[in-house]
């Protein structure tokens, strides 16, 4: 199922550590991650605040906060590395050969120009086109993403949208040049149940007809099952488990996505009781010796003080001395 | 026996001049909740379940139609009455952080509520606040520490306590977590479920969260464009909606504990293989 061969991977990130300053010394928000996408893969990278999901996400645009420092690791899209652009080199791959659709689609917008000419923005600055064609590549773009009445609506300003239909301009533009990387950062959080399906439904579509990789950053459970292929689980900044969909949320091996299934309500069926994880989630400068999650974990012991590595399980990996036994 | 009633409920915010534009947010609401038990109102955003809870609350007046506490027509109480239902109703909203005080302490902002009814004695109601706060789950050192110190489920745990410490008869919680952490979101519903039937209250949440919805209540209530399109007891209406926008909304909601073989899209395999 998975792609092993990484010359094919559209996104490979091997080892990648993120560090910001702090007082007492480097804070790692981010420790030796690794993942791939395949072409025509949706890939969930799932977690919950200060798991490190979206600092990865933006160290692939080159987009990461000024203080954060990469401490090591590579990105390859394609097998060309990304860290270590020069700006000018960045922007030529920036919405063209990756696209990022955001969270909050009115704040990445301008509200100050009309929709036509930020969707066809992408074609006038990496393929030269003209205004005029851009406009009239950008009415197509938004009847792809079913827009209602392309060519009237293209001339309107983004307040003038509703929440989904902003959303489906970001993608528009996302895929104006057809890029082979999408990466989405919760790009339905805001939005309301019925429209987050049409929304998706969207993104498998470009999936389908372009084999568009997707990389989709998200802290839904329920999404991660309906929408994606693969999953890397993170916890304080590390990958815990990662591997098919279908046997994570079948199966899952590592306490931490264990215990968030266990504490995730369902709307399909009667939950009883629900299993709380107790504590919190610590801040980079209060992580324990070891492995992160211990200090919450119901089958902690004196070994976890030390980082266990990945076990080499193929497909489906866990990072943890006592994973869960297939039953 | 019934605590609350809604009667013939109407809210619409009309502008001056565009009168005939704007649809009522709250249309001819009809509801009633029993004494103990919780009501979950369910709805997209502009649902108008966010003014329902207000009018309850009264802090929005109602175009036409009663609201009965106990018997008693919520606007039309007498100062006495105002002042009892003032205590007997409790809210607890989304972000607590933006509903303390950031320069009181924990404990100016429990014992807030037992100083303006003149409960107690400063000793009395101290012993309160730190009762209370066990009661939530947070050591009693907390009541020297600020807003700000806090975590975002110990906040939304002191909201739930400012809640109870008048020990309420009915409390309305409006999106009370949604802005938690998963793992941390649990342990608020669970605390929620067990103070709800320590206390005996009765409760009204509003969310647009179907699951944290069935999780908590016993009656559930579906809103869209400010009508209640569906109602009755929670089981019922998840496993068996009757309206169509209902069954719309259960099958958008993505659900990890669901069998997804058939409302999953095709796998491709084509373009896995490529």
């Amino acid at each position: 199922m998975t792609v092993e061969c990484n010359s094919s991977a559209t996104l490979e990130i091997s080892n990648l550590s993120i560090e910001f300053p702090g007082r007492t010394g480097p804070r790692r928000v981010v420790e030796r991650m690794s993942l791939t996408v395949a072409p025509g893969e949706i890939v969930a990278i799932i977690g919950e605040s200060g798991s490190g999901k979206t600092l990865t996400a933006l160290s692939v645009l080159g987009l990461l906060p000024r203080q954060a420092r990469i401490r090591s690791g590579s990105i390859l899209l394609k097998g060309h590395p990304l860290i270590g652009l020069t700006a000018q080199e960045r922007r030529s791959i920036l919405g063209n050969r990756i696209a990022f659709i955001p969270q909050d689609a009115l704040r990445a917008l301008n509200p100050t120009l009309i929709v036509a000419d930020q969707v066809g923005e992408p074609f006038v600055l990496h393929r030269g086109t003209a205004w005029a064609a851009a406009r009239c590549l950008a009415v197509e773009l938004l009847r792809s993403v079913h827009l209602r009445d392309p060519e009237q609506r293209a001339k309107e300003y983004p307040h003038q949208y509703s929440g989904g239909m902003q959303q489906r301009a970001m993608v528009a533009m996302g895929l104006a040049l057809e890029p082979e990387l999408l990466i989405a950062d919760e790009p339905t959080t805001a939005l309301d149940v019925t429209v987050q399906a049409q929304v998706l439904a969207l993104l498998r579509e470009v999936r389908e007809e372009h084999g568009t990789a997707i990389l989709f950053i998200t802290h839904d459970l329920g999404l991660v099952a309906d929408f994606c292929d693969r999953v890397y689980v993170m916890y304080a900044g590390r990958v815990v488990e990662e591997g098919p969909v279908e046997e994570i949320f079948v199966s899952p091996r590592h306490p931490y996505t264990y215990a968030l299934l266990s504490a995730t309500p369902s709307v399909g069926e009667r939950t009883p009781e629900l299993l709380a994880i107790p504590g919190q989630i610590p801040q980079p400068h209060e992580l324990p010796e070891g492995c992160a999650f211990a200090p919450r974990c119901v089958r902690a012991e004196a070994r976890c003080s030390v980082d266990p590595l990945f076990d080499t399980g193929g497909a489906h990996r866990t990072r943890c001395w006592f994973p869960e036994r297939r039953s | 026996m019934t605590l609350l009633v809604l009667d013939d409920l109407t809210k619409s915010f009309d502008t001056a001049g565009f009168a005939s534009r704007n649809p009522p947010a709250v249309r001819k609401v009809t509801l009633s909740v029993d004494r103990g038990g919780t009501l979950g109102i369910v709805g997209e955003s502009g649902s108008g379940k966010s003014t329902l809870l207000r009018m309850i609350l009264r802090l929005v007046r109602p175009s036409s139609g009663r609201i009965l506490y106990g018997s008693r027509d919520v606007w039309k109480m007498s100062r006495a009455e105002l002042r009892a239902f003032r205590r007997e109703v409790q809210a607890i909203f989304q972000d607590p952080a933006s509903s303390f005080n950031p320069r009181q302490t924990i404990g100016a902002i429990l014992s807030a509520p037992l100083e303006v009814h003149g409960l107690g004695d400063a000793r009395q109601r101290a012993w309160r606040v730190s009762e209370t706060l066990t009661q939530v789950g947070l050591p009693s050192d907390f009541i020297r520490r600020y807003p700000h110190q806090l975590s975002g489920g110990q906040r939304q745990r002191v909201a739930i306590a400012r809640a109870i410490i008048l020990r309420p008869m009915l409390v309305l919680a409006d999106e009370p977590t949604s802005a938690l952490d998963v793992s941390v979101q649990a342990q608020i519903l669970n605390l929620f479920r067990a103070t709800q039937r320590e206390l005996g209250l009765t409760t009204i949440f509003v969310s647009h969260n179907l699951a944290v919805i069935r999780y908590l209540s016993d009656q559930v209530a579906v809103m869209r464009q400010g009508e209640i399109v569906e109602s009755g007891a929670t089981e019922i209406v998840f496993s068996a909606p009757r309206h169509p926008y209902t069954r719309a909304l259960l099958d958008a909601v993505p659900d990890p504990h669901r069998r997804r073989s058939s409302t999953r899209a095709t796998h491709p395999e084509g373009v896995m293989n490529a």
